[in-house]
């Protein structure tokens, strides 16, 4: 008698194989496919972004946050850059109007329609975000195929210029680069946002996840975009500080829109990394 | 124009008073984020697709998205506001009268005998330290896991397994150490996301560290200050990454061997 018949699992028909377990992107223990080979990486990446539980549910996000973007304005309830004139008084006092019919989240700090602020507020974050991320992107991109490509002096200078923007951490080179304009728009919160980003440009979905979240800390730490007319998420957070502990509303709204787009455009980043991983291939 | 951060105040005194501020509390972070991050990716990492990894993974995309001032707010105002259970702002309670010799709070309470200092000193840190070390906890739990999925294939895992050594050397001897190297390179990048949301968060809870005072000097374009600041951010910065960089030597021979 061997050792293996002992082993209740070793009878035929019984063995216990290892159940192809998958996690939340849809990778499986690598041993299990073997036999998927002789596919093209495009088609054998779409095949296991298509297989990948996550994809959909960024992509949905997106694609709903870009849809929102477009039709802003016929979706807005109110006009968002006109004040609600019944609560003129109350804002005098420095009250918050609550929701009410026609105003389904309220007043904000100025007396605007919060709900329909949010909406037009997608369009300047989503500008924010493609243009970082586009101006990091090509810089990123062209700095390093002219340091590979001409070698010699210029890839030293270029590989120095990096390692200066790298040491230092990236908020606070974006919050000094902003600092140096005397008065902040938000052109120069994109180009500081984009800088800090040309080092780091390995997957540019998660730079448009950050680059909204940095666009915010920028907003928050009062050198940001001051412009009221072109509201922005991470700027109307950033002045929500003052009425946290009045009306934490007023900062909630704001945080979860922006948290769930960030995660939208980190679950398609995170899902495409992995499909189009070579080393996920088998 | 500018007024500085406390008018009169040489800046280097400032950094003198805050500089020890801000090492306690990122020190205390990273320690967190290394605690929390480093166990469970490992355990997520062999029991791929079960419970724990799938909420791990969920709660580390999440800690990427969640801009860090907003959740110190959420922090502060449940544990702070509402519940009561930790002090909301500062770093020491009035009436608490701690002698200063190192300029670490935690430090000092124990040199000197006043333990209630250290205890005041510690609380205060709490709600600071598990708003900073977010971040770096989601990074950590992430690329360990990563890391460990990938040792966990390798062959010399299968060997190690096929001669019988005991799981605990498997786990200890190979899978860990081969795994610590990424998390270790990821520790030096995640000291400047931390003194980035030191600014951050440093106002929310008025923690009097480097972030706060970072953050007064932005909003005033006080450019001295600034200037002194950041320097000595950096300086933390870099020093750290040259640590991490020499410290591959210890965990992997084969950077020793040249």
């Amino acid at each position: 008698m061997t050792a293996a018949t002992n082993h209740t699992d070793a009878r035929p028909g019984t063995e216990k194989r290892p159940r192809p377990r998958r996690d939340l992107f849809g990778r499986k223990k690598r041993l299990d496919d073997l036999a998927d080979s002789g596919v093209s990486l495009t088609a054998d990446a779409w095949r296991r972004l298509r297989r990948n539980p996550v994809f959909p549910l960024g992509a949905g996000i997106v694609t709903l946050f870009v849809l929102v973007a477009i039709f802003a304005d016929a979706l807005a309830p109110q006009n968002p850059s006109v004040t609600m004139l019944a609560d003129q008084v109350v804002r005098a006092r420095n009250e918050i109007s609550p929701a009410q019919p026609g105003h389904p989240l309220g007043g904000d700090q100025f007396g605007y329609d919060l709900a329909s602020r949010l909406l037009v507020g997608s369009r300047q974050t989503l500008l924010v975000g493609v243009l970082a991320t586009l101006i990091g992107l090509t810089g990123g991109v062209t700095l390093g195929t002219l340091a590979g490509a001409i070698g010699g002096a210029v890839d030293t200078v270029v590989m120095r210029l990096v390692d200066v923007l790298l040491s230092i951490p990236s908020l606070l080179l974006a919050v000094s680069i902003t600092a140096l304009f005397a008065k902040g728009s938000l052109y120069t919160v994109i180009v500081a946002v984009a800088v800090v980003q040309i080092p780091v440009i390995v997957q540019s979905t998660l730079v448009l996840a950050t680059s909204i979240i940095d666009a915010a800390a920028l907003s928050f730490l009062g050198v940001g975009n001051p412009d009221r007319s072109r509201p922005e998420w991470g700027q109307m957070l950033g002045e929500a500080q003052n009425f946290i502990d009045s009306h934490p509303s007023l900062a909630f709204y704001r945080a979860i829109c922006i948290i769930v787009v960030a995660l939208g455009f980190t679950l398609v980043g995170e899902s495409l990394r992995e499909a189009l991983d070579p080393r996920n291939r088998r | 124009m500018s007024t500085g951060v406390q008018p009169g105040t040489a800046a280097s005194e400032m950094l003198s008073q805050r500089f020890p501020a801000t090492v306690e509390l990122a020190v205390v972070a990273i320690v967190l984020a290394l605690l929390a991050g480093i166990p469970l990716g490992y355990v997520a990492a062999r029991r791929r697709g079960g419970a724990l990894d799938n909420a791990g993974v969920i709660s580390s995309l999440l800690g990427v998205a969640v801009p860090v001032f907003f959740l110190a707010f959420l922090l502060k105002y449940l544990f702070a506001v509402r519940l009561g259970w930790l002090p909301a702002t500062g770093r020491q309670s009035v009436g608490i009268n701690a002698t200063r010799v190192t300029g670490f709070a935690t430090i000092d309470g124990v040199l000197t005998g006043e333990l209630d200092a250290t205890v005041d000193a510690l609380e205060h840190l709490v709600l600071p330290a598990v708003a900073l070390a977010t971040i770096p906890f989601a990074v950590v739990f992430r690329i360990n896991r990563a890391a460990v999925l990938e040792v966990l294939d390798e062959d010399y895992v299968r060997t190690a397994e096929a001669k019988g050594l005991l799981a605990r050397t498997i786990r200890s001897g190979h899978v860990v150490r081969n795994a610590m190297l990424p998390v270790v390179t990821t520790i030096g990048l995640q000291v400047g996301a931390l003194l980035a949301g030191a600014v951050l968060t440093g106002t929310v809870f008025a923690y009097r560290g480097l972030g706060d005072a970072l953050a007064v000097a932005f909003r005033e374009r006080d450019y001295s200050v600034l200037q002194v600041l950041i320097l000595a951010a950096e300086i933390v910065y870099v020093g750290v990454n040259l640590l991490v960089d020499l410290s591959y030597a210890l965990i992997d021979p084969r950077v020793r061997a040249r």
